[in-house]
């Protein structure tokens, strides 16, 4: 079921990035390897992000989504990205968002498109260096019996 | 033991290209028409039977559909979702058919 | 030319002398999916062991119940046995399956049924955490209807002791949900019976979107036969019912409690749950499959058909359902005798009844298109909007030949 009505806004000091386009479809490996040049290969640990999606979605133009990070956002302890990757559209890493202590929150509402069911993950760069991650399958149908078909 | 020669062979001649070989049980979209069309005796229903009437019958009918004629209520939107090939196919199929008692 | 002897039902199916298909299949659910599964392949391949597992003795018919509701039709006349199932060769386990272990069927009794393919249709299950206050309980009060049967006979009784005057108040869900303009007939049929029989009375419709399957056609024709007696209230004007209490018979929106003196919530769904206990639901509750022959994208071996599968523009109903079951048996019987199976066309056609003479239809045709079931470009759509009343009698009575029709191939 789709979520509730959200209003969509990105808070504070987030910057969102948009990724250059590729022909070539992403891979769960290309998604991987975008992921590792954000960390570097550090240790990316589980927990802490929240990636809010619909399950099933009949309109993969606008999927909305939010990721929610467990973090006081305070000066000494707070979220400093937000990465969005897939497994399936032309390019792994689709957004960037930067945020600091004065986001507030480290709370990310949009939406992206999607043209396939596939796997979202979401990666978040803390304070202290360190990389949590949340994921969620996401499966991308048609909407049945529209009538606007001539 | 063969139960004598198979329409879909001749049909698979008919229709251009792999992609389009015909089933053994029915061309393309051969088997959702049974559910509007009745093809066991006995029902009572005011949508037209298909079974054994003659291919080239239904083929024009189907035609006709496409151009809007014929005044149909659905068809017209069934029936454009069919390709040349596929009406001719679906038209011989149904030709060989015969009602279940 | 020599033709195959016709079949049971549906099919005259010649046959060529080929590779036989052998084995055991198994079928979860004996609805039109199911059955007509279950019959079409033992229609193609008499050799095959065919299972059908039914717990219900009498299988009620949702297509047409509407018009149960709306006092214009007999229940008994929505009702079906699988006699004539049996009668086509298929054994009829009237258990209900729990699980899947291996490829095999756990039934309830303790029975254990192997299969070499396994079809599952188990229609849908009422998602009963999906609406606060919906509880199993609160459906005897407030009846969804949406599987048909007690419920549809409840509402039915419901209504009838209403008095005149009273407000009728009805709720339909976000998609995906069974039967996309099944609400929208139905909130039809409910007005004819109340302008008939009780015209002091009014219906509201509070909807959890802003677009429905039909929707000019059905307002169009509202505003024609139900002026002033029925309301649609859309998600963007606070439509979305967010808690029911059955106690006080009201239903909540963000904005507004209305309170109901006959309630009918179609709650959220989710497909039949033995699809979960196998394994082929997703997280949506919802099971994805492939297009040509709807096997699980989760499970090997295991195929899903009917409301509980994920089969993109092609929308849950009962003529997608039976077309969906022929396909697969025909997909069955290719790949059980070592063929691929060949990429399939569907139709869809759903009729809607706005009044007993004033029919209405949406169609599709379909094909696998980038991993899913997709319209083909031209085809389909929805009946003329400027029509005369002669051309909406025609589908109407179309509509009642294709219930006799479908459910005469489907049971018969």
């Amino acid at each position: 079921m789709s979520p509730s009505t959200r209003r969509a806004f990105v808070i504070g000091s987030a910057i969102a990035a948009v990724m250059p386009l590729s022909s070539a479809r992403a891979t769960p490996e290309q998604m991987r390897k975008a992921i590792e040049a954000v960390t570097r290969g550090a240790k990316i640990n589980t927990g802490k992000v929240t990636l809010d999606i619909p399950p099933l979605v009949e309109n993969g133009h606008t999927v909305p989504l939010s990721v929610t990070v467990d973090s006081p956002m305070t000066d000494a302890d707070h979220v400093r990205a937000i990465h969005i990757f897939n497994e399936n559209n032309p390019q792994p890493h689709v957004l960037h968002a930067n945020l600091g202590p004065r986001s507030g929150r480290a709370l990310l509402s949009t939406r992206i498109k999607l043209n396939a069911s596939q796997r979202i993950v979401a990666i978040a760069e803390l304070s202290d260096g360190g990389f949590w991650s949340g994921a969620a399958e996401v499966v991308v149908t048609l909407a049945a019996c529209v009538e606007e078909i001539v | 033991m063969r139960r004598g020669r198979w329409i879909g062979l001749l049909l698979m001649g008919l229709s251009g290209g792999a992609a389009h070989a015909a089933s053994p049980d029915g061309p393309f979209g051969a088997m959702s028409c049974s559910g509007c069309h009745a093809t066991a005796r006995g029902v009572d229903t005011a949508i037209p039977r298909l079974n054994g009437r003659p291919a080239a019958e239904i083929a024009a009918a189907m035609r006709d559909f496409q151009k809007g004629e014929r005044a149909p209520t659905v068809m017209g939107r069934i029936a454009k979702g069919y390709t040349d090939p596929e009406i001719d196919a679906l038209a011989a199929w149904f030709a060989a058919q015969r009602d279940a008692p | 030319m020599q033709v195959g002897a016709a079949m049971v039902g549906a099919l005259a199916a010649p046959r060529i002398a080929s590779a036989q298909a052998v084995g055991r299949v198994v079928i979860v659910g004996g609805g039109f999916a199911g059955a007509t599964c279950a019959r079409t392949l033992k229609a193609l391949e008499p050799k095959l062991a065919v299972s059908l597992i039914e717990p219900d003795p009498v299988f009620t018919a949702c297509p047409f119940s509407n018009a149960v509701l709306g006092g214009l039709r007999e229940i008994a006349q929505q009702q079906f046995t699988q006699d004539g199932v049996e009668r086509a060769g298929v054994t009829v386990a009237r258990r209900r399956a729990v699980g899947v272990d291996g490829k095999t069927v756990v039934l309830d009794s303790g029975a254990r049924f192997q299969f070499d393919r396994l079809v599952l249709a188990p229609g849908i299950d009422i998602n009963w955490s999906g609406l606060p206050g919906y509880t199993e309980a609160a459906a005897e009060k407030m009846p969804h209807a949406w599987k048909a049967g007690g419920q549809t006979v409840l509402l039915r009784r419901q209504l009838e002791a209403m008095d005149d005057g009273g407000l009728v108040v009805m709720s339909a869900p976000a998609n995906p949900f069974r039967c996309p303009p099944g609400p929208y007939e139905r909130v039809s049929l409910i007005a004819h019976y109340l302008k008939t029989k009780k015209p002091k009375s009014k219906l509201v419709l509070l909807d959890a979107k802003d677009a429905f399957s039909k929707q000019r056609l059905f307002q169009d024709a509202w505003a024609k036969l139900y002026p002033g007696l029925l309301e649609w209230v859309p998600l963007s004007k606070g439509g979305k019912v967010v808690s029911v209490d059955p106690a006080d018979m009201t239903l909540a929106t963000d904005f507004a409690k209305h309170k109901a003196a006959v309630a009918n919530v179609i709650p959220p769904q989710r497909a039949g749950r033995i699809a979960e206990a196998a394994g082929v639901a997703d997280r949506s509750g919802w099971c994805p499959v492939e297009p040509v022959s709807f096997e699980s994208r989760l499970r090997p071996d295991i195929h899903v058909i009917g409301d509980a599968a994920i089969m993109g523009a092609m929308p849950k109903s009962a003529f997608s359902a039976n077309a969906q079951a022929k396909v697969c048996a025909v997909a069955i019987v290719a790949r059980l005798a070592g063929r691929e199976p060949v990429e399939p066309r569907l139709i869809n056609t759903c009729y809607s009844l706005v009044a007993p003479d004033y029919g209405i239809t949406i169609a599709g045709v379909y094909k696998p298109t980038n991993g899913q079931l997709a319209d083909i470009p031209g085809a389909g759509g929805v009946s003329p909007l400027d029509a005369p009343q002669e051309f909406r009698a025609r589908e109407a009575l179309y509509a009642e030949g294709w219930f006799r029709t479908i459910t005469a191939e489907t049971f018969g």
